[in-house]
């Protein structure tokens, strides 16, 4: 993998992506993976140290995987969100504990009429799924449900 | 906590046991601690997990684990990551909990966080991780590391390989690059692209005599043969480790096996090829000193600061280990390399 990184105007605007979720600031060299993957990397080599690596013997990872974009949407994943949960602010949906349970399983969460009526004015975009004090993964809402990316590896069998 | 004895059906090798007694009469075993040993080599290792501070603290997760019923020990004062389960789970409920796949904890034998806590990576270290597959130890350095400093982790299968980058990514580990590599042959690019590493860790393959009690099959599998060649094999990648260690700069060389070919033995071959020293090891649980002799071969008087991790003296895994600090950069030479030196260094004289 030839690491294309993400600079300065393009890093600007992923940075405008990411106030959807109230995220100010992301101290992290972010790194192009695939055509919508973007990783971020936290550690002390710099561009020039990376591509010098990557010449000697081939790098096939760099950093943690941090979000997808689809079509300017940023679908963030859940470890990026436990490392970026304190600037984590705005678009966050609270579940109960049977929905939590349905969530670690890979399923999608049904909303009830009730909790369909009280999210009708939120955004139907990608929101953080809070249960309890643990921030457990990015869903879209929709209508009548929230859809699950719980990769398969991560689901509780 | 109750012990599950298992059945003996996997019943040691008569060469094995032989070998095995001969090595622990080395570490100064009496009668009653070798039948402790053999006792526990066919019980069923405790749960112990280290908690992933990249992602929670130690006394929020001891509290929620509890709260689940989960009864927690954490054996070591200044390590509170480390903790013991320590009533009876039921099958496969540590890898299914919401916290272990949220990546509040990692399922890590306690004898193998030992590497780690003796190396001391800091968030200013470039750290190597050269055979790093499935990441426990990777992920334990970048949680010492605070996610800063520089990983290189390396594993030369791409099956292994997949396994470490899903469990990097499980713990949230971003100050790492993962490569695909035969570990000597990315030494020797890495050195000739200039590159080298303040603190290395060199876990290589072994014939893994220290985990008959997660794995008992070995007292079928392992086999002499086997020892020697991993032993040559960890020669050259352990040589090669050193190749790319900065002048001062420190390597664990660490197995989970007792055959001391493959441990002492491999020490005394970078001794006795490179500028490097034997360091003290300080470490939270009990270990038995570097043996000095094997067979017919004696070893320097320092690798008694080697540790042999025995699983009866913790109610751990087996495990050995030696940190190496790099003197200069003296290397190793192959005969040939020795003799084309030798000869120019004949040339200069006569000149």
């Amino acid at each position: 993998m030839k690491p294309r990184f993400i600079f300065k105007s393009e890093k600007k605007q992923i940075l405008e992506l990411l106030k959807h979720y109230g995220i100010e600031d992301l101290p992290y060299l972010l790194v192009a993976s695939g055509k919508e993957k973007i990783r971020g990397y936290s550690g002390i080599l710099s561009t020039d140290e990376i591509i010098a690596i990557d010449e000697a013997i081939g790098i096939e990872l760099i950093g943690a995987y941090f979000f997808h974009n689809y079509e300017n949407n940023l679908r963030l994943s859940t470890d990026a969100i436990h490392l970026l949960k304190n600037k984590i602010t705005k678009n966050i949906v609270n579940i109960n504990e049977k929905q939590a349970k349905e969530w670690f399983k890979g399923q999608d969460i049904l909303l009830s009429k009730e909790e369909q009526e009280k999210l009708k004015e939120e955004s139907k975009t990608f929101k953080i799924i809070q249960y309890k004090d643990d921030l457990i993964g990015t869903g879209k809402l929709t209508e009548d449900r929230i859809v699950n990316y719980m990769p398969k590896e991560r689901r509780q069998k | 906590m109750e012990r599950q004895i298992k059945e003996y059906k996997y019943m040691p090798k008569p060469i094995f046991e032989q070998r095995m007694n001969q090595v622990l009469e080395k570490s100064n075993f009496s009668e009653k601690e070798k039948k402790d040993f053999w006792e526990i080599v066919h019980t069923e290792p405790i749960n112990s997990i280290r908690c992933n501070t990249l992602k929670i603290e130690p006394e929020k997760l001891k509290k929620r684990l509890e709260e689940k019923g989960w009864k927690i020990k954490q054996p070591f004062k200044d390590n509170p990551e480390i903790m013991i389960i320590e009533n009876q789970l039921k099958p496969g409920e540590i890898g299914k909990s919401e916290e272990h796949l949220l990546g509040y904890y990692y399922v890590q034998e306690i004898s193998s966080m030992m590497p780690i806590l003796a190396l001391k990576p800091t968030n200013l270290d470039n750290f190597l991780d050269l055979c790093a597959s499935p990441g426990s130890k990777t992920t334990q350095a970048a949680a010492r590391m605070k996610n800063s400093g520089s990983i290189i982790a390396n594993d030369n299968n791409m099956g292994r390989m997949v396994v470490l980058a899903s469990n990097l990514e499980k713990c949230g580990v971003s100050n790492a690059l993962v490569t695909k590599r035969d570990g000597v042959q990315m030494c020797k690019q890495l050195k000739r692209a200039g590159f080298s590493f303040d603190k290395i860790l060199c876990d290589v393959p072994c014939s893994g005599e220290g985990t008959l009690r997660s794995s008992p099959s070995t007292f079928i599998s392992w086999n002499i043969k086997t020892v020697e060649n991993l032993a040559r094999q960890q020669k050259v990648l352990a040589a090669a480790a050193l190749e790319v260690l900065k002048t001062g700069g420190e390597m664990i060389y660490s197995t989970c096996t007792h055959a001391p070919e493959e441990n002492e033995e491999v020490v005394q071959f970078l001794i006795d090829n490179f500028d490097i020293e034997i360091q003290n090891l300080e470490l939270p649980i009990k270990t038995r000193p570097g043996i000095e002799g094997w067979k017919d071969k004696k070893f320097i008087k320092d690798i008694k600061k080697a540790a042999r991790i025995y699983p009866n003296d913790n109610d751990s895994e087996g495990f050995f280990l030696c940190k190496i600090k790099k003197i200069s950069e003296k290397g190793f030479e192959t005969e040939k390399q020795k003799e084309k030196r030798q000869q120019e260094e004949s040339w200069e004289d006569e000149l």
